[in-house]
Parts: structure tokens; sequence; C-alpha cells
């Protein structure tokens, strides 16, 4: 894998995923995307003339950066980074409506007995 | 000894020479383990050498073509292999130090078939750890440290398949498997200025590779042109029973340059406004003119709107997390180069198990929108990355390069191949590349036009100044 761009974006622009992806992609096709990320979408332009501002960590995020006594701040603010970094993509993913007919994608099927 | 402008020939062209017995495949051997030892303790490219096996297996391939025996077009052709690959009674660390005695009692199904195909395994190379699926923030969190990049010591190679990208370039082995999760052949492939391809998920057995994510990951190769990596995946490819994700389809068409010129292409626009490197822009939308004026009809498009990395990322950090528990469980994880990575873990178990499900009905959705996308273009062109490699001894973040993703995410999320071809050099002299994603299965597309843009562009022929110096 190679770096998370997302976490290093956040850090210099603070800008959020939804301002991101709605830089490249155009209306929805089957999913529907939820309401707060489309207004995040569009508060995007807005917030990309404002400096850069780091989120509030979360209290997970706080939580787990004062675990380590050895960790630099540097690392300890990227712990930060990368919850804030999941949670906002949870966010995404909790908020994100789909039809009931919409199944996962990995496909389970019944083995035959092994003889 | 060969001298070292043979190093730089295409597989295609060493190929000819080696069966037509212009050159010897022990000879080639022997003239890469030379290379590997001038140069190497500057780019730190491999993490073991097998020259005792590499000559064993030149000595094997030179009596076979001598007696007529043709294993085709690999055959006594020298190659490495990322470290997490399993090579029979040969160390594979996975690049993290509680690996780093690690045997296995077997080859990893693309080894075998490599060694099927007649190619000669010279040494395994270096990664990051675990393949950085447990986060990491520099390019030395390995167990070998830094892989440096060829075209300047100083910056990286990008990861996880750091090594191959490396060695590659600095012309020590003439092509080099590598494997992606996300990013981890394109970015190398990328930074290095080198050829990288992408198989469809499941194109490329998995078996007797570290699992990082069951449903994401992919071995690929990485070689001096679009066409060698072809090549290459020919030799790889195949339905494998052993890996349960392993696609029974048939190999592709080989890939037809002169028929790219009549694709349907779309290309992204990044927001350069906002991110990257002004010279990489000129350098890819010079190579968009380039691929214009050679006759292809090329049409400004969008991705389709849809959660891509926020699924992906869920799904890779649930995966991930999967595979590496007993690393947790240990304490082994606290060995590893990134001190943050034992986090990973913590961090993980705030995705739910309606979480993962939902992502994955997400991608379903997201495959379907994929698979409509490439009904309508048969290739899509966006840069390899907006910036150049960036110095390999400072935190990610103090680079200010980072930029989304999507397409990235798009193409692993749903298991898409694709191509990465340079495409000149930006101010700093560091490579920029074009990528080309095709739909799946359809790698001969994405080959295709890397093969013609190679044909009207000699960026790929272009060598590190590390290896002329030298």
């Amino acid at each position: 894998m190679k770096l998370s761009r997302r976490s290093i974006n956040r850090l210099i622009f603070g800008a959020p995923v939804a301002a991101a992806a709605a830089a490249v992609v155009p209306s929805a096709l089957i999913g529907i995307r939820p309401a707060a990320a489309q207004a995040a979408a569009e508060a995007a332009p807005a917030e990309e003339t404002k400096p850069a501002v780091a989120p509030e960590p979360s209290p997970l995020a706080r939580f787990l950066s004062k675990q380590e006594a050895d960790l630099s701040s540097e690392e300890r603010a990227r712990i930060r980074r990368k919850v804030t970094d999941l949670e906002q993509s949870l966010s995404e993913i909790r908020a994100f409506k789909l039809d009931n007919s919409v199944p996962p994608s990995g496909t389970f099927r019944a083995l035959r007995a092994r003889r | 000894m060969l001298s070292d402008d043979i190093l730089f020939k295409p597989v295609g062209d060493l190929s000819k020479l080696v069966r037509a017995r212009q050159i010897s495949p022990v000879e080639l051997t022997r003239a890469c383990l030379d290379r590997i030892d001038r140069l190497d303790s500057s780019l730190h490219a491999f993490v073991t050498l097998t020259p005792d096996l590499a000559l064993e297996q030149a000595r094997q391939a030179e009596r076979e073509i001598a007696s007529g025996r043709d294993r085709g077009a690999l055959h006594g052709i020298p190659y490495g292999a990322k470290d997490l690959v399993a090579t029979k009674g040969i160390r594979t660390t996975w690049g993290a130090k509680p690996y780093e005695h690690q045997l296995f009692a077997e080859d990893a199904t693309v080894v075998r078939r490599l060694r099927d195909a007649g190619a000669v395994l010279v040494g395994k190379l270096a990664m990051i750890e675990l393949a950085g699926g447990l986060d990491y923030a520099r390019g030395d969190a390995s167990l070998t440290g830094a892989a440096h990049n060829p075209w300047n010591l100083k910056r990286w190679t990008c990861g996880s398949s750091s090594g191959s990208g490396a060695a590659v370039s600095a012309a020590l082995v003439p092509f080099a498997i590598g494997s992606e999760t996300w990013g981890s052949i394109i970015c190398p492939s990328t930074y290095c200025g080198i050829s990288g391809l992408r198989p469809t998920f499941g194109r490329v057995s998995r078996r007797g590779a570290m699992a990082l994510s069951w449903s994401l990951d992919k071995l690929g190769p990485m070689a001096r042109s679009a066409r060698d990596c072809e090549i290459v995946l020919r030799a790889m490819e195949g339905h494998d029973p052993e890996d349960q994700y392993s696609a029974d389809e048939p190999p592709g068409p080989q890939s037809d340059p002169a028929a790219a010129r009549r694709f349907r292409a779309g290309f992204l626009k990044p927001d350069w406004d906002k991110y990257g490197d002004k010279s990489v822009r000129r350098a890819f939308e010079k190579a968009l003119a380039d691929l214009e004026a050679a006759g292809l009809r090329l049409e400004e498009t969008k991705l389709p709107d849809l959660p891509f990395e926020s699924a992906t990322l869920a799904i890779l950090y649930s995966e991930a997390c999967s595979a590496f528990e007993e690393l947790e469980r240990s304490g082994g994880a606290r060995q590893l180069a990134t001190p943050t990575a034992f986090q990973s873990f913590i961090i993980a178990r705030a995705i739910r198990g309606s979480d993962l499900v939902k992502a994955q009905r997400i991608r379903t959705l997201c495959q379907r929108a994929m698979a409509d996308f490439f009904g309508r273009h048969d290739v899509l062109l966006f840069p390899g990355d907006l910036s150049t490699a960036p110095p390999w001894d400072k935190d990610f973040s103090e680079g200010g390069g980072g930029a989304p993703d999507p397409a990235g995410a798009a193409g692993n999320l749903c298991g898409l191949p694709a191509v990465a071809v340079p495409c000149g050099f930006a101010d700093d002299q560091l490579p920029a590349s074009l990528t080309i994603m095709s739909g799946a299965f359809e790698e001969a597309k994405a080959v295709a036009l890397g093969r013609l843009f190679q044909g009207i562009t000699s960026w790929h022929t272009k060598r590190p100044p590390l290896t002329t110096a030298a």
C-alpha cells in the first residue's frame, strides 16, 4: 500500500474527503450520496480559500495519542490524523443510502463435499 | 562481461538475443549480479541475493536453449521478486523485523510459474514493511531501510514495491515482481521512471504471497516498457485453485498498438490549482497532446460519483488488521520500524461489522458503475502522481504534495487493471507518469495504449544518472 494521501491532504489543506471527491466527480449514478456529504462537498469551495485548520480530534484520537509515552508529538499528531481520516470515511459510508437489493461484493459459495 | 548497455535492453530484445544464442543466460545473470554488486549499496533495492540459485537456473536455461528446448520469452532472463512472495528455502521477510528470518517450504505460485518459464531469480527485493498495511510515514519504514531512487539518491522510490522500482530503474534486473493493494505498483513505477502493470484482481495467483488485504491484493510486473510487462504477465497469469480469489479466465489477447488509435479514451483533469506540481502537469498534458497527435481521440471525463476512497479504506483497514492479528497479539507489531503501527489495530476497532458490510455493498455499486464506465470508454488516462518523489528521510506530511486518489481507489476497489508509463520529467529532473486504466480483464487495451505511447516517445528509454556515472 502506498502512503495515505488523504491524511496528508487533510493535514496540509484541511479539506474534507467529500470536497476532494467532489472535485473529480459528477452526479450520482446508482447509490445516493448522503445529504451531509453533499453539503460538505458544496461547502468545499468556500473552505478552500481559508487557511488550513486541523480538525478537532475525536475522543478516540485523543485517547490513542496519549497511550504511548515514547511517541513524539509528530507521531501523536499522525495518530490523530489517522483516526480522523477513518472516522470521516466511516461517516461517509454510514450516511450513504443503499437500496435493500444491493448485496455485498464478496460472493459466498457453498463448497461441495471433498472426497 | 556483458556491457551495462545490454542490461538496459527491454525483455523482448534480451529474449531474442538469448534464444538466438547471441548472449548467454549465464553471462547475462553474471552481468546483473555484478551490477547489483556495484550499485546496490547506494540503492538498497535488494534484501537477499540468490547468486547460487541464479547461476544454477541460468546454466540450466543455457543447456536447454543449446539443446533446442524453448520455454518462451523469459527463458534465461534474470528477475527479482518483491520480498513478500515465498521462495523455498530463501528467507522471505515481508520487509518487517518480526519476519526477518521467515522461511517457507514452497515457492509461491508466481515464482513457480516464472521458474517454469525459464526465468532466473537473482534475489528478493526490498519493500515497505508489511506492504504498508499497518501504516507508515516515511520511506525508510522497512527492515532494510529506504530504497533510494536511481534518479536522485536523496529521493524515495515510493512503496511498497520500493526495491522493485529501484532495481528495474537502475537496470539491476530486466524485470521485477511487485504487488499492489492500493498504489504499490503504479506509484513506484511512476517515481522510478519505469513501466508497471497492475493486473485485474484474480488474474495472477497470490498463493504464497503475503496477504495484506485478500480482496485487494494483486501481483504484477514492473519492467522497462509496457510490452515487457505484458510478456511477463503472460508467464505469471492463469487460474490457480489454491488461491480462492483466482479468476478462471482465459489469457487475454495480445495487445495491438495500432488498434489503440481507435480507442475511446477518456482522461481525468486533476485539480492542478490545488494539488501537485506544475511541471508534472506539463508532462501529463504533453503526453495527452502526443497521443492526440498520433490519432487518438481524447475526451475529458469524470469518475462516477461514489465514495471509492472511503470504501477502500474501510475494507483495507479491516482486512489488514485481521491479516496481522497475531502480530498484535504477540506484541510483534512493536518491532516494526513505524512506531505508530501498533495503534492501527486499535484504530481499526472503530469499524463496525455493519460498516464493513456496507463498504462491501458500496463496492458492488462501484463495480457496476465502473463496468458501465468501461462500456463507454476503452481506457481512462490520468497522471500516476501529481508530484514527483519526495525525500526518503522525511515524514510525507512535510512534503505538501498529497492529493486525493479517487482513480487509484476506484481501480483497486473494483479490481481493474492499469499500466503506468513514463511521460517525461518534472523541473526537479524526476520522472512523471501517465497511467492507463482499462476494464476488468482488458489488460491488453491498457498495454496497447502504453505501447502506442512508447512507440511515439522515448521517455521509457531514458537512463538515470546514477547508472551513467557508475
